[in-house]
């Protein structure tokens, strides 16, 4: 951050810190709320799909997969950078038009993005914990469930255990319809939001996201004669691929700041 | 005295390699304190140089200073530079209210009080969502902010498009009220002369990128002169002078020519012809109807 709080008068720490709230302001909402929502569904229609797909007598199997955890946070962290950089590009002009330097604007950017970052980072981490709280809780008093397991070395006891039957594996993303909810939700929410900001690049993600997982939902079933199911929950890891996400779409729009001329709206 | 003093030399800005330039500058300056019209037609480069003095954007080549210094990321110069562009840089999905708090915490001079002064002057509900606001209640906005920064050089692009008549007349007023308490460096970007004329101290007519009159207002308006009479007398009068505009309506004629020097208005007076001086707006539009000629683009600068 030195490089916008030294230099003459008019850079320093006022022009950053309003810089910083500006771009907070313009971008906590959504990135909030999408992150949140999102994964809160995300987690919940896994519970939710445990507790109604899974066979009676079956094994019931928590585990928390980096592949899946990798998907859900690039599909929303992508959208989540789309409104960023959106926010961005309509923030740094009314930034100087009001006396900020690039420079201090930058300095706000990365305060911000750090900021957001480490919030939402802390937010979906709780998020993630709760749904798999929330997913045990439910496997433990659902009938017919003999065990639950969360870790891989259980995982191998319990292929043991059942290994002379029929096996499912079973990704929330692929299956649950509550999953199709969720991303319903969020075009909800999106075409709500966008009653303001207007559809962009997010729209057709969000739009995308509906019809794969509405597809999904529909095309999976799970077999009467199953007798293990997995169930794999976002990792709390994947939060902090957002974050590295967001540090990235930082240094690019720094680097994108320094040299873009700001020329009349008219142009 | 009040206000930044801005200076250009040489400035020249390109937006395409082969183009010629939006704006090429040999030497202008603006003195500080007072208020300066910057006037031009459609794509004439006004908005091209109020960008590159507030620091927007960078001249290609030249000299740019406010106060002394090039404004490009240049901090005190942007603390100092208010500039009011006519699309608005405003965050449009926010409420008025939250655009003038905005600008408040940007910039330490702002009066958040006369902003809502002003707002109130010219009706704006600060309630109002931007993107919902009509075309002059935008272009009002624009006024609120302008005036409102009490920056040493506020820079005003356009901004009375799409304001009514008495919108208009408040926005003379106020910019006359703020520049009696607060005085600083005004300049008034349009192509509607008419509205803004009383208030000039300065005027700068650019055309083509290039500055084609600098001076005071008489100065500027005294550039043409408009001669009337009997049509062979007009026409002779015509004869080897550098004519913008000429009519004739029955045995009457009139022909407005360049006067750089005076000499004009003085012949056609000896010619016993009606002299008169058109309006600032005329005198605009006939020098900006054609291209520059070279005796008409050689006084520019020696005016200031």
């Amino acid at each position: 951050m030195s490089v916008a709080v030294v230099g003459a008068p008019g850079s320093g720490w006022r022009s950053v810190r309003a810089a910083a709230s500006l771009m907070l302001w313009q971008a906590a909402p959504w990135v909030l709320v999408v992150l949140v929502l999102t994964s809160l569904l995300f987690n919940g229609s896994a519970a939710w799909g445990a507790w109604r797909g899974a066979p009676s007598g079956s094994v019931l199997i928590i585990q928390g997969d980096q592949g899946t955890a990798t998907i859900v946070s690039v599909f929303v962290g992508l959208a989540a950078l789309f409104s960023w950089m959106r926010t961005v590009r309509a923030v740094v002009p009314v930034l100087v038009a009001g006396g900020v330097t690039r420079r201090a604007a930058t300095g706000g950017l990365l305060i911000s993005v750090a900021a957001l970052a480490a919030a939402t980072t802390a937010l979906l981490t709780l998020v993630a914990v709760a749904g798999a709280a929330l997913q045990r809780g439910v496997a433990a008093v659902a009938p017919g469930r003999s065990d639950v397991v969360t870790d891989d070395s259980a995982y191998a006891s319990a292929v043991t255990f059942t290994a002379d039957a029929p096996e499912v594996y079973l990704n929330p993303v692929q299956v649950f319809p509550g999953f199709v909810v969720a991303a319903l939700g969020g075009a909800l929410l999106s075409a709500a939001w966008y009653r303001w900001r207007g559809l962009g690049v997010i729209g057709v993600l969000v739009a995308a996201g509906v019809v794969w997982s509405a597809y999904l939902g529909v095309a999976a079933t799970v077999p009467a004669d199953a007798s293990r199911l997995f169930v794999v929950t976002g990792s709390p890891r994947g939060p902090f691929i957002y974050l590295g996400a967001c540090l990235v779409l930082a240094l690019a729009a720094w680097l994108v700041l320094r040299r873009v001329p700001l020329r009349s709206p008219a142009r | 005295m009040s206000g930044l003093d801005v200076s250009l030399t040489g400035a020249v800005v390109r937006y395409s390699r082969r183009g010629a330039p939006a704006l090429d500058v040999a030497d202008l300056a603006w003195s500080p304190g007072l208020v300066h019209g910057l006037l031009g037609r459609n794509g004439s480069g006004k908005s091209t140089l109020l960008a590159v003095v507030a620091g927007f954007q960078r001249a290609g080549a030249g000299q740019v200073r406010v106060g002394g210094d090039d404004p490009f990321e240049h901090a005190p110069s942007a603390a100092g530079t208010c500039l009011v562009r006519e699309g608005g840089d405003v965050v449009t999905s926010d409420r008025v209210r939250d655009v003038l708090r905005t600008a408040a915490a940007l910039r330490k001079s702002f009066d958040l009080a006369a902003a809502a002064h002003l707002a109130e002057r010219f009706e704006l509900s600060r309630r109002s969502f931007v993107d919902r606001l009509s075309r002059g209640q935008r272009s009002a906005l624009g006024v609120v902010l302008g005036l409102a920064s009490r920056a040493p050089l506020t820079l005003l692009d356009e901004v009375t498009l799409g304001l009514d008549a008495a919108a208009r007349a408040a926005f003379a007023c106020e910019l006359a009220r703020e520049q009696a308490e607060h005085p600083r460096t005004v300049v008034v970007a349009t192509h509607l002369v008419d509205e803004v004329e009383p208030l000039l101290d300065r005027v700068t007519v650019l055309h083509a990128g290039r500055v084609l009159l600098a001076g005071d207002v008489e100065a500027a308006r005294s550039r043409v002169v408009a001669a009337s009479g009997p049509a062979p007398a007009v026409e002779g009068f015509a004869v080897g002078r550098d004519v913008v505009a000429s009519r004739r309506l029955g045995g009457t004629g009139e022909v407005v020519v360049t006067d750089p020097d005076g000499q004009s208005r003085l012949a056609a007076e000896v010619a016993g012809l009606r002299v008169g001086s058109p309006s600032l707006q005329d005198a605009l539009v006939h020098l900006t109807s054609r291209s520059p000629t070279p005796s008409s683009l050689a006084s520019a600068g020696a005016g200031r």
